[in-house]
């Protein structure tokens, strides 16, 4: 097991300076100094800044030595500084991490738990009418952009009948406390929530159909039902278990999806979290905290992948021994 | 010679019966011809210019008129619809075709030659299958600028290593087998072989992947415009949205049709991809 583990950890190596390498081949290729990039390109940053980045980003020194400045500088968790807000890029990013965790953990757990229930009944008779409303439907919502999918639902929901806020995280000026404060993020939660939902739940509802039917096939299903289990204790118990396992990998292997998702959904609704940050730094032009986010992003995605290797270990020994 | 052609024309025949079995992919195939058909005559299915405003008639609803009413300069938004498929689809396809391509040739040279130039093109696949591509498009054209082929140039090379992958698996079994050997030993080069010999017969999956891929450019188009990156120079379905955002409490018509057809496109391609995926692989299907 250890052996696995480390072995796992050290394939990450080469990804993370393989992030820190396309920062540095973005910063060089881009158009103009790249002092003039990391200053930002509206607000003009002073000349003794510029000076200032010139020297740590060490642009006198050959290439190489600056790509060695730069990865230690990454590496110790030093992401930049973001002349737009003044404030250093780590900071600005992390103080929006709650917010969109908040989002894309509700998300997954809307889908996972509404695509076990759809899945498993749906594989329950394939080929029934449910499962083929099920599947076309997932089909549907796997194709559905999400930004769009959010504007339709805040024009129905919001601006027609009025029955969620608008946008935001909560109401402004209603200074709420305590459980009122609770009711009200979760009502600007749940539309966000849904949007991001919808092709996560169409992909587990999917997936969790063709490896329940795959487990229903195996001799220990055959086995269970003759030794007189109930229906109910053979699908959850002994098939939902083992269909479960491919799911595992994917929802490790999704988080750069739903990221993704989340950047614009959270435009759709103006939800403060790290897409929020995104929309405005492209719209101030802010190339640090682009750049930041992609990182930050990338190597919380590589780590995810990693988590999800060593879960898949635990849960499977095959996977260990191989 | 005419042997040949009728054994080709009965494969596709083959193919095709298999395919039509896959009713939603057949609709999804149907959807594609037709707008490509509109997106080629644009010019005479409306009379309306999508780009010269009218404030006479500014944010109408649908009506008879205006199928899908008009937007804030009191353009129809049906013909900027239509027109808009032209660019909407051309990023596809164009980005699709960058990306197959890339990534066809770099899965060759990995899996024809091996060694290091293998070591190092898989390297970098592995890091583009896991950071989150969307993100790495969005800060290029961010630094770079969001002209309409830096759009399609950025989404192409950023998303060939999905295809590279599969064309390598395939020519790595493809490889070893007789009629490769026998090119080999009649003194083919190593060009002749991978572009005659193993990438024809290495077609299937890609074929599958270009439909995907379609689908996803497409999308990856549109959150760009969503996000106020595309070019604002042409007109995209993804363009369409993002203005219409401004006036979606006063007329949800401009936003809800432009996002309705990118829904559809991403649809069908989504459809043809899974109907191809039936038809080339019967063995699959048959499990």
């Amino acid at each position: 097991m250890r052996e696995f583990l480390l072995k796992r950890t050290v394939q990450i190596i080469p990804l993370i300076l393989g992030i820190i390498c396309i920062d540095f081949l973005i910063i060089h290729l881009a158009p103009g100094d790249p002092t003039q990039m990391l200053g930002g390109e509206l607000t003009g940053a002073p000349p003794e800044y510029q000076e200032k980045l010139r020297k740590d980003l060490g642009l006198d020194k050959p290439l190489w030595v600056q790509l060695f400045i730069y990865i230690k500088t990454i590496l110790s968790g030093n992401l930049g500084y973001s002349f737009v807000y003044r404030s250093s890029v780590f900071d600005l990013i992390m103080k929006q991490v709650p917010n969109t965790l908040m989002l894309i953990l509700t998300s997954m757990l809307f889908s996972i738990i509404l695509g076990i229930f759809l899945g498993v009944n749906a594989a329950r008779k394939p080929y029934s009418l449910f499962d083929n409303v099920t599947t076309s439907v997932s089909l549907l919502g796997y194709s559905i952009p999400n930004f769009w999918l959010g504007v339709v639902l805040l024009l129905v929901f919001s601006l027609r009948f009025g029955i969620f806020p608008v946008q935001g995280m909560y109401t402004v000026g209603g200074d709420l406390t305590g459980l009122d404060h609770v009711i009200d993020v979760a009502r600007h939660l749940f539309l966000p929530m849904i949007v991001l939902g919808t092709s996560q739940l169409a992909m587990y509802t999917r997936l969790i159909r063709t490896s329940m039917l795959e487990v229903l096939d195996q001799d220990y299903i055959l086995t269970a039902k003759s030794k007189g289990c109930s229906e109910s204790q053979v699908l959850f118990d002994h098939a939902l278990k083992n269909a479960l396992l491919p799911t595992v990998t994917v929802i490790g292997l999704n988080l750069g999806f739903v990221l993704t998702g989340s950047i614009l959904t959270e435009t759709v609704f103006a939800w403060p979290g790290i897409g929020r940050l995104m929309y405005d730094a492209i719209f101030m032009r802010d190339y640090p905290l682009l750049l930041g986010i992609f990182t930050l992003i990338s190597i919380c995605v590589v780590l995810a992948t990693l988590l999800t290797d060593i879960t898949y270990g635990f849960l499977d020994p095959r996977i260990r021994y191989r | 010679m005419t042997y040949k052609k009728d054994t080709q024309t009965e494969r596709l025949l083959d193919f095709w019966r298999r395919y039509k079995k896959n009713r939603p992919a057949v609709g999804g195939l149907f959807v594609i011809v037709c707008l490509i058909l509109v997106a080629a005559l644009a010019n005479h299915l409306t009379s309306y210019d999508p780009w010269e405003s009218n404030f006479g008639e500014k944010l109408q609803p649908p009506s008879a008129r205006h199928l899908m009413g008009t937007d804030n300069f009191g353009r129809d938004v049906l013909s900027r619809v239509i027109y808009g498929s032209r660019i909407t689809l051309l990023v596809g396809f164009a980005a699709a075709a960058i990306t197959i391509s890339v990534g066809i040739v770099m899965g060759a040279l990995a899996g024809y030659f091996g060694g290091i130039i293998e070591n190092i093109i898989m390297r970098i696949t592995e890091l583009f299958m896991v950071i989150p591509t969307f993100f790495l498009i969005l800060l290029i054209v961010a630094v770079f600028g969001g002209s309409i082929w830096n759009v399609i140039i950025i989404i192409g090379v950023t998303t060939w290593p999905g295809t590279a992958r599969v064309v390598r698996a395939s020519f790595l079994s493809l490889k070893e087998k007789e009629f490769v050997e026998a090119a080999k030993l009649a003194g083919v080069g190593n060009y002749r072989i991978i572009f005659r010999h193993i990438i024809p017969n290495a077609m299937g999956p890609v074929i599958v992947l270009t439909s995907l891929r379609v689908a996803s450019s497409i999308l990856a188009e549109a959150g760009l415009s969503f996000l106020g990156l595309g070019d604002l120079n042409h007109v995209t379905w993804g363009q369409l949205l993002y203005k219409a955002q401004l006036y979606m409490r006063i007329s949800w018509w401009s936003a809800i049709f432009p996002g309705l057809m990118i829904f559809l496109a991403v649809l069908s391609f989504n459809l043809v991809g899974d109907g191809l995926t039936d038809a080339l692989n019967p063995r699959l299907k048959e499990r």
